[in-house]
């Protein structure tokens, strides 16, 4: 069933077994798993079936390194930021759930085999085939892949989404479903619990237009994404003065994003053609992209943390900064989605001119391509001082904007760096050419840290820990104190690999439902 | 010697791809020849062109990062460790022992950053030994 806030007279309450806040990828995969069953659930979410402007600048806020624009990196609509994304899955590896002493804070409370079946039933949720991660489980034709020293790298194998638009893909369902709701432009503006602040009692509904009802539920999860959901918690602050799940302080912090820096390039000394399992996308069985990672044991011989580096945009001449500048222009029109310095990339473009034209004519011409870039994307360190607070500016709806502060550390810097030598090893060893490295990666950390991309990969301000003083949520992603509510976001992540979140979120939220369904089977929704 | 003096010529036409057993052959050659240092490189630019000038570019930027093995004889010993260079009848095995060498630097991790390139040391030395000889 759809629904619009509007069409339900203001003051009303609404009842449901489950209420679900938020319908992105996380609260869409939860309800998919309740169809059917007898549990009526309510899918809140804030958007439409179309993007608007003043719903979108809900999310306005100040991201003090600002670099990205913390309403340009995440989507209010039906669908959530599905609107827009690159589609790359993969599971963590097995070492990103483990602690590890030199990486502070690291651990998870479970196993990458108590999510390895969630992973199972998320594939089809983004259009994937089978779960197949390792590289010898993909026939690649007559393209060679390297058979790399197990001691410093690995391969790293992504499988690729059509991208799944959940706003598209999953309408018709949930429109077509008996028990669940899907009630659009409704805004979640508190949580209200309890005076001990140990159950939720209902969700403060409310829309632009000074609507408000509110939801009573049996259990409450918050799918709001990895900003929104440590926002809806600390601004629900009536009975709890410092929020929701906050009595240690930690909702908002070990804020991380994936820093994607432009990591250098590398040349072949053998016909590209046999090396192209690493830059071809389509194959017989399903589409992938193969990249290089350093091992676990690497990692550890190493100090550094979980990263991944891949082939990305062909070179005929050679590699240049105006080349990259305009690679990265053409990815922004691609996914609609504008960096912040375009002025900077449009400057260097033209700076670098006679490389682009050189490359430009090159590749009109289709000369033999000769190399590639090489784009990482590393695991940044969960630190505690990474954190999103309230700023003192109120949005539309009277909730307080986010102040995000937060940085990129010397390690983050120093793993790819590292990652980028290993894999220059095996290249030179293997005899297949030769790497470079981008320079402001030798450079200091301030510099290197100012030219990252960032593809709105937001995690950890909520994590997961079995102990209420380490974490916010326990390994079920219920929230430490309370019975009844829930998160199912890549905000749980306590720790992020090199792995793109959204698999993570899908397998995830699949197994909160499967725990809140045995709780409700049992008859203790609410008791947590 | 005319060097480039285009900082993003030294890979520009995949130098290393086929530059560097080449050169390893180019300075044996040479150092057969004579053992004087402006002939060896008059030999090696006819031997190599343009490969050569980015050769000894790269070589000129290993010695300003690593100025204490600004020496052909020490550079001769590492590289060839120490065999005798002259006789012509040994070459395929210097050949090798510098391949040798190479591959060692790969496994072991033994690289060096030069204009953003990551290459063996040995590479950077043969490169060095290339430059030293081109000022003779």
């Amino acid at each position: 069933m759809l629904a619009y806030f509007e069409e339900i007279p203001t003051g009303s309450r609404l009842e449901a077994d489950i209420c679900i806040i938020g319908a992105g990828p996380a609260g869409i995969a939860m309800a998919k798993e309740f169809e059917g069953t007898d549990l009526s659930v309510l899918l809140v979410e804030s958007g439409g079936l179309e993007l608007d402007k003043d719903t979108q600048n809900l999310y306005r806020g100040i991201n003090e390194r600002g670099d990205f624009k913390l309403h340009k990196s995440r989507f209010r609509i039906f669908g959530g930021t599905s609107y827009v994304w690159g589609g790359w899955c993969a599971p963590l590896d097995e070492s990103d759930f483990q602690a590890r002493a030199w990486v502070k804070n690291s651990g998870w409370p479970i196993k990458l085999a108590d999510l390895a079946p969630f992973y199972r039933r998320a594939q089809p949720l983004f259009e994937l085939g089978p779960y197949r991660y390792g590289v010898d489980q993909w026939n690649f034709g007559t393209a060679e892949t390297l058979p790399l020293d197990g001691a410093k790298l690995r391969h790293i194998l992504w499988q690729l989404s059509p991208p799944t638009v959940f706003g598209t893909a999953y309408l018709g369902g949930l429109q077509a479903s008996k028990n669940i709701r899907l009630l659009l432009h409704a805004n979640a503006t508190e949580i209200a619990t309890d005076t001990l602040g140990s159950s939720v009692t209902r969700i403060s509904l409310q829309d632009l237009h000074g609507r408000k009802s509110d939801v009573s539920a049996g259990a409450y999860v918050i799918a709001c994404g990895g900003i929104e959901t440590a926002r809806l918690l600390l601004a629900s602050s009536r009975n709890q003065p410092r929020g929701l799940g906050n009595s240690h302080d930690l909702v908002g912090r070990f804020f991380m994003e994936h820093p994607h820096p432009d990591a250098g390039g590398v040349v072949f000394s053998v016909e590209p053609d046999r090396l192209r399992a690493y830059y071809e996308r389509e194959f017989d069985s399903g589409s992938i992209i193969l990249g290089w990672g350093p091992s676990a044991e690497a990692q550890e011989r190493l100090g550094i943390l979980n990263c991944s580096v891949a082939l990305h945009g062909s070179i005929r001449h050679e590699p240049s900064e105006g080349m990259d500048s305009l690679m990265k222009l053409a990815r922004a029109i691609e996914s609609r989605r504008w960096p912040d310095d375009v002025g900077g990339h449009v400057w260097r473009v033209l700076r670098d001119l006679d490389n682009v034209l050189r490359e430009s004519y090159m590749r009109v011409t289709e000369s033999p391509v000769t190399g590639f870039g090489l784009i990482a994307r590393t695991e940044v360190a969960p630190v505690s001082s990474n954190r999103l607070t309230m700023s003192d500016e109120k949005d539309e709806l009277g909730m307080p904007r986010i102040k995000l502060a937060w940085n990129v550390g010397e390690l983050e810097r120093l793993t790819v760096e590292r990652t980028v030598n290993l894999l220059a090893q095996e290249f030179g060893r293997l005899g297949m050419g030769r790497v470079r490295i981008n320079e402001l990666l030798l450079e200091d950390n301030d510099a290197w840290s100012r030219n990252l991309s960032w593809f709105g990969h937001h995690m950890g301000t909520t994590r997961m820990s079995n102990n209420p003083r380490t974490g916010v949520v326990d390994a079920n992603c219920r929230i430490h104190g309370m019975s009844n509510l829930y998160v199912a976001s890549s905000s749980v992540f306590p720790t992020c690999g090199y792995a793109n979140p959204t698999l993570t979120i899908g397998a995830l939220a699949i197994r909160l439902a499967d725990h809140i369904k045995g709780l409700a089977g049992a008859g203790s929704l609410s008791d947590g | 010697m005319k060097i480039s003096k285009n900082k993003g010529a030294i890979f520009s036409r995949r130098w290393f791809l086929i530059g560097v057993p080449s050169m390893v052959g180019a300075l044996l050659f040479g150092l057969r020849s004579t053992d004087h240092q402006y002939e060896l490189a008059d030999c090696l630019r006819d031997f190599f062109k343009s490969n050569l000038d980015a050769s000894v570019l790269m070589g000129r930027k290993y010695l300003e990062k690593v100025p204490e093995e600004g020496s052909a004889a020490w550079l001769v010993d590492r590289v060839f460790g120490g065999e005798g260079l002259i006789m012509s009848d040994r070459f395929p095995l210097l050949n090798a022992q510098v391949l040798r060498l190479r591959q060692q630097d790969f496994v072991r991790g033994d690289l060096i950053v030069i204009d953003g390139w990551l290459v063996a040391r040995t590479e950077a030395r043969l490169c060095a030994l290339a430059a030293i000889c081109s000022t003779g």
